[in-house]
């Protein structure tokens, strides 16, 4: 296909219309779903690649794992389905991280290819998250659940049932298995049937090269962010807690090297594959160093493949960050959130100011309590509660941490208390900020939150995943540390006990309570240098005891400041 | 008798007085007072009794919109609030539902904006209701009696109470309301289980809250108001709800979270009204001014709703001058008619980014400095600026020649910023400029209404606000709208909302049981009704007037999101369930493509509005005149249409001149006072009967039951 010169106007319009078309899509694909995974945490992501599988757009406010391994993973279909064997009406999807890459087995990613004049010229894609608990104590990947290599759930328009019996037959609620994935396809329809009207209105070839265009632009303003970085090396390391198996902490390393408007990430250092499911595969790994990038250079331009040109990721193979088959990685966000902290910090070295302190470091805590309802009346309702229920930010140069948000790739809001209560035999007993775990600096991170989840069934399981019960979220430019989580059994009690980070499953009784405590997050700057005016409120606040005013801070508390 | 809307804007007071009898209506406008808001609204209405001679005998009622909450939020100047919660959630409030706005997820140093009540201001009590409605710990009252001397002696003068489940149980709620009140009676008190008996505990926690914080503010100014308008014009005062309904004041007083929005919802109002005069059912409103564009939508006659909305989100701008969006505010949960932002108005500012694209707005210069051509200090080229070099405004004739507009500046700006950079010619620049502005907002429309399940195609676009007469046959023609209805009075149409609407009491309760009892939802509707109709007794709406509509929202089992539908007015028995249940499958699938008529139903909330119907005035018939529009010709010029860059010569109409029947064709530019209508090339306008500009690609006939 020739490549037409494209005139700006018409490129600006060609591409806000395809940013139309992902919100089209994520639209119809929340509106449809069933799960309240995708309905309430949008825990799905949707976009538009070229023929080349490059990302040209994608859903403002989409999952960026989702996003940035979409690449790979439609990689891995066209080496097994090449442009050329696909057909008008074909649906494909694929889960299989050794095929491309994927973040993990539940990321289940569904493409149609949009044809013109018998030439694919785009697809459409939606990544969501099939919702079926896991914990991160598997010891390969087929421990993990269904694994989808490419496959063609139609063919030219024709569905393949038997495929689809295998998918629901492995789900644990296949009616809502069935939901999502009909929610899934009408994301994918929806933004075929736009592309189409788009290439119909410009032609082909102007739509071509405009989406092109459009990478290639992104790409330049990328690059003009990461000339005015300082050239040079920079490196630092973090370590997650453990493996859930034995004891041993687990280091992340990285360089980054900045040379003109190039950047190379290079893992080499960082631990072995373990296992456990917490590995990352180099999709993965690459996806957490482009975020990093992006939020580095340019936060707020739209994303696309172009954002990643400039980034070279070297991941040694065998490795956390580059994890061989079959090593498992369902809980492989616990490593990406740690592969950010790594990232973060050592980009702090070459622009502080664009850097945040650590924030709690973990895509959770998460937390899966499941089984059969006993109560009175509801007797036998099998039950799935998945959650995750956020925590603090790090401070930056100029403000302090938040308390309750998400940090890193993920983005899932929590579930309100109200609606937990009305459809599981849990009860929520509190969710509060935890003083005196920000940790202090001129600007201060956010503080830990606390999460208790009382079980009034007899017969439930409880899974959690957490991380920094053992390493505190770093702080910057002489900012202090965060607390560290913790997860406790029945509080307050005899029969009180910690909750190991990646605990394998458990049974509960009814009556038992679940404690799930963040970490805090850290801080940044001298806290000497914290305005007097910020600590008083602090302590009025309750969010800063009298001991800690005066350890940190060295603030005499004025009598009776506090009711904390 | 007369109907007096009076709709403070940013900039200008506008207030419209009906005359209930002939349909006719006079306007008038006053600057704004954004420091004392009422003394505008005061003036204006002083304005238009004198100047409009009105005889205070004959006033049925004074309705007034503003948006005066709203900017009480954003500018964080309301009372002193606290909060009491159930004890262990006192922190939901500022931890709300934790997710990034969905613009902000790449900016680590994204911020939300800083809670309405300090965590000193946010108290805890022993007590809890369970998922059932039962109770699982009393209530201590000696222990609300030491929160309530804390927080008094605080210097708190508003309490929002938000108990978990008090929407099933709003007992305990009532019982801290009692002892407050009881101790110290001045406290501004809102119960969530009276504003928004709803499950969510964070979205209920923050509209009672925004009440609370907002109340004490607002009651000062509505008696303020008030009295002027039961003293000068012996009448009663109104508020103009989000819901698109009337509120007396002394509702308001109360819970004046209700009236937030009433500004752009006037507008909506309006535009459905004309719809139905017009017997148009299907409308797009399209609200273009200065700083913001916004669209609703107008289904069957009605507006549609949402469920939920926010305020005071962060505008705070990046490099890009991005603007953050949903959850960097605080939610408000009630029903409001929908409104949404589909761009950045006639002060969008065009840009060339560091990657060399051309691009255009989120970032306005507003009202000031405003488009370079203001000559107020605005030196980057705005869509306005473009509309000028394009030769669509007229220099000497905006606001009426109120201010001389300076092209030689809008030259100046598209050139350096602009042109030079694209290697165009100005002019093409310019056009370009148009023609990004407009696919980006008719991007944005298009999904206001497939959202909702609908085709653009099906629809009138109705544009007002100064700018979206000047672009609406643009962008309805990249949307294939057939029909662009353009109102007489572009400028001051929100104020004609605020005359041409009902009175409305929204009333809900959540459902909490598992299975749909017939007996116990017909005990809810029963108890809803009963409110509803005291409600409008307390209005004064004689009984033949009030109408009930019950509605239920229904989803599927373990979807989230709701779906509303109507509920027969009748005794609820299982063959009522079944038809509501119906409703249901059929809606769904109209709205999401597909149902499960399998898969099990919830029923989640009951509604019930209360509605007292103030009979709709038809508006005024203008005297008839021929098909020819040479009566209203003012001149020629030069203008530009469109991305080709040619040059067009122009029939110039004045508005004021036009009459009934009058055919426009294009290209014309027509101008008014307060705004500009363009008619491009092949299209032409017809004027109707109530004297709006009908602009399709043939004559406008009027629907023959006219």
């Amino acid at each position: 296909m020739s490549t037409p010169r494209i005139d700006p106007i018409t490129l600006e319009v060609i591409r806000n219309a395809l940013l139309t078309v992902t919100s089209e899509m994520k639209n119809v694909v929340v509106r449809t779903a069933v799960s309240p995974l995708w309905k309430d945490a949008g825990d799905v992501s949707c976009a538009i690649l070229t023929p080349r599988a490059e990302l040209v757009a994608q859903g403002v406010g989409d999952i960026p794992v989702h996003l940035a391994t979409m690449p790979f993973s439609l990689k891995g279909i066209l080496d097994h389905f090449p442009l050329e064997s696909l057909e008008e009406g074909d649906v494909l999807i694929q889960n299989d991280p050794y095929r491309g890459g994927n973040t993990h087995l539940p990321d289940v990613l569904m493409t149609i290819p949009l044809f013109v004049a018998g030439e694919v010229i785009a697809f459409s894609a939606v990544r969501g998250h099939w919702t079926d608990p896991y914990s991160a104590t598997s010891r390969e990947i087929f421990d993990e659940g269904l694994i989808i290599p490419p496959v063609k759930l139609y063919r030219r328009g024709q569905r393949n049932d038997d495929l689809m019996n295998v998918i629901l037959a492995n789900s644990r609620a296949p009616e809502e298995r069935m939901g999502d994935v009909r929610a899934q396809e009408a994301g994918c329809r929806i933004g075929a049937r736009r592309l189409h009207r788009i290439v119909e209105r410009y032609g082909a070839a102007i739509a071509s090269t405009a989406m092109e265009e459009i990478i290639d632009h992104s790409e330049r303003l990328t690059r003009a962010e990461i000339g005015k970085l300082p050239d040079g090396v920079y490196r630092f390391s973090d370590f997650l807690d453990d493996n859930g198996v034995d004891e041993r902490p687990l280091r992340i390393q990285v360089a980054v090297t900045v040379r003109d408007s190039d950047l190379t990430i290079d893992f080499s250092g960082t631990d072995e594959q373990t296992p456990a499911g917490i590995n990352n595969t180099y999709a993965a790994s690459a996806s957490a160093a482009f975020y990093v990038v992006k939020c580095v250079t340019d936060p707020w331009n739209a994303v696309n493949s172009g954002c990643y040109r400039p980034v070279t990721v070297v991941a040694p193979e065998g490795t956390l960050v580059n994890c061989r088959r079959p090593a498992p990685i369902a809980a492989y966000h616990e490593t990406q959130v740690r592969i950010c902290d790594a990232l973060f910090g050592a980009f702090a070295e070459a622009v502080p100011e664009r850097v945040p302190a650590a924030g709690y470091g973990s895509q959770g805590g998460l937390v899966v309590v499941s089984g059969t309802d006993t109560r009175v009346g509801r007797q036998g309702e099998r039950f799935v509660l998945y959650e995750v229920a956020g925590g603090p930010s790090g401070a930056t140069h100029d403000e302090d941490g938040l308390h309750g948000t998400r940090v890193g790739t993920g983005n899932a809001g929590n579930i309100p208390v109200e609606s937990i209560e009305l459809h599981f035999p849990v009860r929520i007993e509190g969710y509060e900020i935890v003083p005196d775990t920000g940790g202090p600096g001129r600007f201060h991170g956010g503080c830990a939150l606390r999460r208790t989840y009382r079980v009034l069934s007899d017969e439930a399981t409880v899974a959690t995943v957490y991380e920094r019960a053992k390493f505190e979220p770093y702080g910057l430019l002489g900012g202090q540390p965060g607390a560290l989580a913790s997860v406790r059994r029945n509080p307050g009690t005899v029969n009180e006990e910690a909750v190991t980070p990646k605990s394998p499953p458990f049974q509960v009784r009814e009556g038992e309570v679940i404690e799930v405590q963040t970490a805090g997050a850290g801080g940044y700057g001298e806290p000497a240098e914290r305005d007097l005016e910020r600590v008083l409120a602090d302590l009025d606040d309750g969010l800063l005891g009298e001991e800690r005013a005066f350890e940190a801070y060295g603030v005499e508390p004025k009598a009776g400041g506090s009711d904390a | 008798m007369k109907r007096v809307g009076v709709d403070i804007g940013g900039t200008f007071t506008d207030v419209v007085v009906l005359d209930e009898e002939s349909g006719e209506f006079q306007v008038t406008k006053v600057a704004s007072t954004p420091e004392r808001v009422a003394d505008a609204a005061i003036a204006g209405l002083r304005q238009a009794a004198d100047g409009f001679e009105i005889d205070r005998r004959n006033v049925r009622f004074v309705a007034h919109g503003s948006t005066i909450g709203t900017n009480t939020v954003i500018e964080r100047r309301g009372a002193t609030t606290a909060l009491i919660t159930t004890r262990g959630f006192r922190d939901v409030l500022e931890l709300g539902r934790v997710a990034r706005p969905a613009e902000s997820l790449y900016d680590v140093a994204h911020r939300k904006a800083k809670s309405l009540v300090p965590r000193r201001l946010r108290k805890e009590l022993t007590e809890r209701v369970g998922a059932d409605g039962e109770v699982l710990a009393e209530i201590d009252l000696r222990e609300v009696d030491r929160i309530a001397d804390a927080l008094t002696g605080a210097g708190v003068e508003s309490v929002a109470v938000c108990l978990l489940f008090s929407f099933l149980y709003p007992a305990h709620e009532r019982l801290v309301r009692s002892r407050l009140e009881e101790r110290y009676p001045e406290l501004f008190v809102t119960l969530s289980s009276t504003l928004s008996p709803l499950y969510g505990e964070y979205e209920r926690s923050s509209t009672c809250v925004v009440n609370a914080y907002i109340g004490p503010a607002f009651r000062r100014y509505l008696r303020v108001l008030g009295g002027h308008v039961t003293q000068r014009l012996e009448t009663r005062l109104y508020l103009m709800q989000s819901n698109g309904g009337l509120l007396t004041s002394g509702d308001a007083e109360e819970q004046p979270v209700r009236a937030l929005e009433s500004g752009p919802t006037a507008g909506v109002m309006a535009a459905a009204h004309i719809a139905r005069l017009m017997d148009v059912p299907n409308v797009i409103s399209f609200d273009m001014g200065g700083t913001t564009a916004k669209a609703g939508l107008i289904v069957d006659g009605e507006s549609v709703e949402t469920v939920e909305y926010e305020v005071g989100g962060l505008a705070a701008a990046g490099a890009s001058g991005h603007l953050h969006g949903r959850g960097s505010g605080f939610p408000i949960s009630l029903p409001s008619v929908e409104v949404t932002e589909v761009g950045s108005g006639g002060g969008s500012v065009a840009w060339i980014d560091a990657g060399g694209a051309f691009r255009v707005g989120p970032r306005s210069m507003g009202a000031r400095p405003g488009p370079a051509c203001y000559g107020l200090g605005g030196d980057e080229p705005t869509v306005t600026d473009a509309q000028l070099i394009l030769g669509v405004i007229n220099p000497d004739n905006f606001l009426g020649g109120g201010m001389r507009l300076q092209p030689e500046l809008s030259v100046r700006a598209i050139e350096t910023r602009v042109a030079r950079p694209l290697g165009l010619g100005p002019r093409q620049a310019a056009a370009g400029i148009v023609e990004v502005a407009n696919a980006t907002m008719a991007h944005a429309t298009r999904l206001v209404s497939i959202n909702k399940g609908h085709d653009p195609r099906e629809f009138a676009l109705l544009a007002f606000g100064g700018a979206g007469p000047m672009h609406a046959c643009d962008i309805a023609r990249e949307l294939e709208i057939p029909w662009v209805l353009v109102p007489r009075f572009p400028g001051l149409h929100s104020a004609l909302g605020l005359v041409v609407s009902d009175i409305v009491h929204d009333f809900i309760q959540a459902y909490s049981r598992r299975r749909m009892d017939a007996a116990r939802i017909g005990e809810i509707f029963e108890e809803l009704e009963a409110g509803a109709t005291r409600a409008l007794e307390a209005d004064q709406v004689p009984a033949d007037a009030r109408r009930l509509l019950r509605t239920a929202d229904l989803r599927y089992r373990s979807q989230t999101y709701t779906v509303n539908v109507a509920v027969p007015d009748r005794s609820i028995g299982d063959a009522t369930i079944d038809i509501v249940v119906d409703n249901f499958h059929r809606k769904h699938e109209a709205l999401y493509t597909f149902k499960s008529e399998d898969a099990a139903v919830e029923l989640v909330n009951l509604r019930l509005r209360g509605i007292g119907v103030l009979r709709r005035p038809d508006l005024g018939v203008g005297a008839k005149g021929g098909s020819s529009s040479e009566e209203a010709f003012t001149g020629r010029r030069a203008v530009c249409f469109g991305g080709t860059g040619e040059t067009v010569d122009c029939t110039i109409l004045d508005r004021a001149r036009l009459l009934p029947g009058n055919v426009v064709s294009g290209p014309s530019i027509v101008e008014q006072l307060d705004s500009t209508t363009v008619v491009p090339p092949g299209m032409v306008g017809t004027v109707d009967r109530f004297r709006n500009l009908v602009i399709g690609s043939e004559v406008w006939h009027e629907h023959a039951s006219h």
